[in-house]
């Protein structure tokens, strides 16, 4: 396993459990990467109807189970999100997803007026509406992977840190036999899975292989601890566009919500600027103002940190889950973009069932790297 | 409205402000205090006895000289964050208290951002009437006001001896010195210090004012505990040994109404990370200090000076300062000549190297605490917390912060972040540099979200605002 983010530690995790022999290996270590420079929301809201949303809705009930299974480990809450429209026309269309996301099982609630600032009465009285979705839940992503890694390390399995994957020998069928790294050669039995997040491209390559990953950066703003201003998870519209949004610029759209120990987590921003860490005080300031539209007693609270993460982002913004087209024995299981920690516990089902393990409950097929087969030149 | 903006105002920041502005540069030095001068040098301009001393008598000429400069001088501004714009730098300001004010662009920064102190943990250091040296010193030079009348001034350092002096000098009764190290039993360190007259002279001024009022100087001792219900009531002093182990035999309490503590300091590198800057930390020091060559650093128009760089002391900010002035001068364009007076940075290079050496910090602070003695006070996350997470396999302060939130609260790992780092290496028996640390990327203070600047300002590459090509600085 090559990488020891979310993804890599819950599909670690649960091949170890189900028996197989697992290395988790990671250039610096447990949650070094986008896994502790995101957030921990578990959305059901922002997935579009289709595929994205029956995989979203698989992993938020295993997620529900891992909750049940890891009682008060990681800060599991399912708070509930609250999605609102600024203007009639947002909200329109508001409307008409949350309606199409009902049909395939998703628990909504349209609200307006009254309804919804007796729900947030601290939202701005400017939003023209709401939808509420029930089942959005919110977890500590880095305590998540701690909780991983302790089960991965009970059943046997390993985790090595500060140990970079360079490429790969290999053996006489042209599988992968050994994985070349900074600290020596590693053997390989039956696969090598790539989750190495936004630097899955890289890594891919260097194993004779290709996934079309780049890093997406996001900014997030950490305020002082203050009483809570809202219990649920409230974004506008806009985050779903944004996610889809190919267009240059900041991609920024309020994301706000308050975390347990009372500081407020406030997103988001999409740039494609590469791994640049500097972090960039007007997308700050466009973040901040436009949480602000969404709760005005934001103004006096104050920032205390500022941190950058990167989204590993495919150019249909779905992950990719399956056997690299040109070398065998290395399975992808990255490209979540905004959704790898939801994402993660359905990922690692994925990966199991193509290590002969039973069916995730959803179709792989639309999953597999193949879809970027055109692409290749 | 200037080409070159120099954030501290500390002895560094003074000079390279006076060093380029001699050059011809038009220049805005900025700090947040709400006078100039620094850590070392904070006023009132009057000492309390008189004399000067504390704030250095040179002072009243260098603020004059500013002045004449014709510098521009923006006190009381925090800069929260900068940027790299196009043909320059972005520096957002704020008041203290986290109001915004403004931006500031300029094409050439000097950063002269100091240090802050280091303080090692021990039972009962969260205890009303425990602060730093630093903190009491400030309040004694800014207020007039005394921590306390029976005080211990304990840690380890040449700081120790000025604070108490002042203590002294301010009316206070310093019940004792508490030094960790053993200064006396490094001759070849001592030694060296000969070549600093002045240091060795004003070491001997303070030493003065104490035996005047008899105050005990311990050596390889240290609080190891305080006690008290509201506030601080008496401390526990112990014996250590040469790896500052307490040792059984020596233990003695000490009736006080204050306790203050240092143990050195480290760089504050929020801006310097910010830009990305590159740093580099020494071997048992926590914290890490800006890598630059003569003052110029990795990015085009970025200069450093002073403890930013590595903790040097006054004399060697003020040095580098200059030079930092110089080379802006110079980027800028402005024929100043090269001016760095590189025999004496050499010396206050040797004299700094020499202090740190005859001040190391060892690991037998450990034992001081117990398991519920709180390392991250703004979380309340204590040693035994901490110690679980290692044991759980934790290797690094990063992960040592996720998974018990040590360093998430209010001050972001500003005092605890140092300690974290030290508690990290001594368990995973790693150097200090490889177990990172907890400046991660913080803005340089707390600023109201409604203070962060325009709604939806444009990207800062779109901005038409060239400042090169504007010739001098905007405050928008
Ligand atoms: C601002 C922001 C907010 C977000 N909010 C959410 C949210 O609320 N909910 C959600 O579900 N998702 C969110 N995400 C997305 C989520 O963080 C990612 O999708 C997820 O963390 C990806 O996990 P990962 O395990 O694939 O990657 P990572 O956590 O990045 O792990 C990859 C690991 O691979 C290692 N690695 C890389 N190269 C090598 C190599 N050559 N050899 C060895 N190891 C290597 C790295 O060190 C790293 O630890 C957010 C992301 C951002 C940036
Ligand atoms: C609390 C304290 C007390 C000290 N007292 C003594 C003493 O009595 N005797 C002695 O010999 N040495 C003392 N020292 C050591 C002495 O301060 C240094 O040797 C010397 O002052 C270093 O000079 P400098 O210019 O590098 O930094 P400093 O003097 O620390 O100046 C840095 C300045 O930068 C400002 N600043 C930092 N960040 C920002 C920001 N983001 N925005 C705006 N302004 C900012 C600070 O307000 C500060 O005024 C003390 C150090 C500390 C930390």
């Amino acid at each position: 396993m090559i990488g020891a983010g979310i993804v890599g530690c819950a599909i670690g995790a649960l091949l170890q459990a189900e028996g197989l022999e697992v290395c988790v290996v990671d250039q610096i270590g447990p949650a070094a990467g986008s896994s502790s420079a995101g957030e921990g929301n578990l959305l059901v809201s922002d997935k579009l109807p289709g595929l994205d949303l029956e995989m979203a809705r698989a992993s938020l009930a295993r997620w529900r189970e891992l909750a049940q299974e890891h009682s008060g480990e990681f800060e599991y809450e399912q708070k509930g999100g609250l999605v609102v429209a600024s203007d009639e026309a947002a909200f329109a269309e508001l409307v008409a997803l949350a309606r199409a996301q009902r049909e395939e099982g998703a628990a909504v609630r349209v609200l307006a007026g009254a309804e919804l600032f007796a729900l947030e009465p601290n939202l701005s009285r400017e939003v023209a509406g709401g939808v509420f979705y029930e089942e959005d839940a919110q977890i500590q992503p880095m305590l998540a992977v701690d909780a991983f890694v302790r089960s991965l390390r009970r059943h046997g399995g390993r985790l090595v840190g500060g140990v970079t994957v360079r490429g790969a020998t290999r053996s006489g069928e042209g599988r992968i036999g050994r994985l070349g790294t900074s600290a020596g050669e590693i053997g390989v039995g039956r696969a090598v899975v790539n989750a190495a997040g936004a630097w899955a491209g890289e890594v891919a390559a260097c194993l004779g292989g290709e996934v079309p990953v780049t890093p997406r950066r996001g900014h997030v703003l950490v305020t002082e601890p203050v009483a809570p201003l809202t219990p649920h998870k409230v974004y506008e519209s806009g985050y779903v566009a944004a996610i889809h949004d190919d267009a240059g610029g900041y991609g920024a759209s309020a994301v706000v919500e308050a975390t347990p120990s009372g500081t407020m987590l406030l997103g988001s921003s999409r740039e494609f600027v590469g791994f640049s860490r500097t972090i960039n005080p007007a997308v700050c300031a466009a973040i901040a103002a436009r949480a602000i539209r969404l709760f005005p007693a934001l103004t006096s609270v104050r920032l205390l940190r500022t941190y950058v993460g990167f989204r590993p982002a495919t150019p249909d913004r779905l992950p990719v889950l399956g056997e690299d087209l040109h070398a065998p024995g290395l399975l992808h299981a990255t490209g979540h973009e905004g959704a790898g920690v939801g994402l993660a516990p359905a990922s690692a089902r994925a990966i199991l069932a193509l290590l002969g393990g039973p069916s995730p409950g959803f179709g792989l097929d639309p999953f597999s790297p193949a879809r970027f087969a055109p692409l290749r030149r | 409205m200037s080409e070159l903006v120099v954030v501290g105002g500390g002895p560094a920041g003074m000079a390279a402000a006076l060093a380029a502005s001699a050059a011809g540069v038009s220049v805005t030095l900025l700090d947040a205090a709400p006078r100039l001068g620094g850590q070392i040098y904070r006023q009132p301009l009057r000492d309390a006895d008189g004399s000067g001393a504390a704030i250095g008598p040179h002072l009243p000429a260098r603020f004059a000289a500013l002045r004449d400069a014709g510098v521009e001088l923006l006190t009381g501004r925090l800069v929260w964050a900068v940027s790299p714009v196009p043909g320059g730098y972005e520096l957002f300001l704020a008041t203290p208290e986290g109001a915004g004010a403004g931006r500031l662009v300029a094409p050439a920064l000097v950063l002269a951002t100091g240090a802050s102190e280091l303080v090692l943990p021990f039972r009962g250091w969260e205890l009303p009437g425990v602060t730093t040296a630093g903190a009491a010193q400030a309040l004694l030079k800014h207020e007039g006001v005394l921590l306390g009348r029976r005080v211990v001034v304990a840690g380890s350092g040449p700081f120790l001896l000025p604070v108490a002096a002042a203590l002294v000098r301010g009316g206070a009764h310093v019940a004792a010195v508490v030094e960790a190290g053993d200064p006396l039993r490094r001759p070849q360190a001592l030694a060296r210090l000969g070549a600093a007259p002045r240091v060795v002279r004003d070491a001997l001024s303070y030493l003065a004012v104490l035996a005047g009022a008899r105050v005990p100087l311990l050596r390889g001792a240290a609080v190891t505990a305080a006690v008290g219900g509201e506030r601080v009531e008496a401390v526990v002093v112990s014996r250590l040994d040469a790896q500052w182990r307490p040792r059984p035999d020596g233990e003695r309490r000490y009736l006080v109404d204050a306790a203050c503590v240092s143990f050195g300091f480290v760089p504050r590198l929020e801006l310097a990370r910010q830009l990305g800057l590159s740093d580099h930390t020494a071997p048992g020091r926590p914290g890490a200090a800006a890598r630059h060559d003569g003052g110029v650093t990795g990015l085009a128009g970025v200069f450093v000076a002073g403890e930013l760089t590595g903790i040097g002391g006054a004399h060697l900010a003020e040095l580098e300062g200059e030079r930092a002035g110089a080379a802006a001068a110079r980027y800028l364009g402005h024929g100043a000549p090269e001016r760095a007076r590189h025999g004496a940075l050499a010396r206050a290079g040797r004299v700094a190297a020499g202090l740190a050496a005859l001040y190391p910090l060892a690991p037998g602070w450990l034992e001081w605490s117990d398991q519920e003695t709180v390392v991250c006070r703004c979380e309340d996350v204590t040693v035994g917390a901490l110690r679980r997470a290692l044991a759980g396999g934790a290797r690094s302060v990063r992960e040592l912060r996720s998974v018990t939130r040590c360093g998430m609260g209010y001050c972001q790992g500003r005092t605890c972040g140092p300690i974290a780092q030290l508690l990290v290496a001594a368990a995973t028996g790693r150097a200090t540099a490889l177990v990172g640390d907890l400046h991660l990327r913080p803005v340089a203070t707390p600023v109201a979200l409604g203070a962060l600047g325009a709604p939806d300002a444009a990207p800062a590459d779109e901005r038409d605002a060239d400042p090169a090509a504007a010739g001098p600085s905007t405050v928008v």
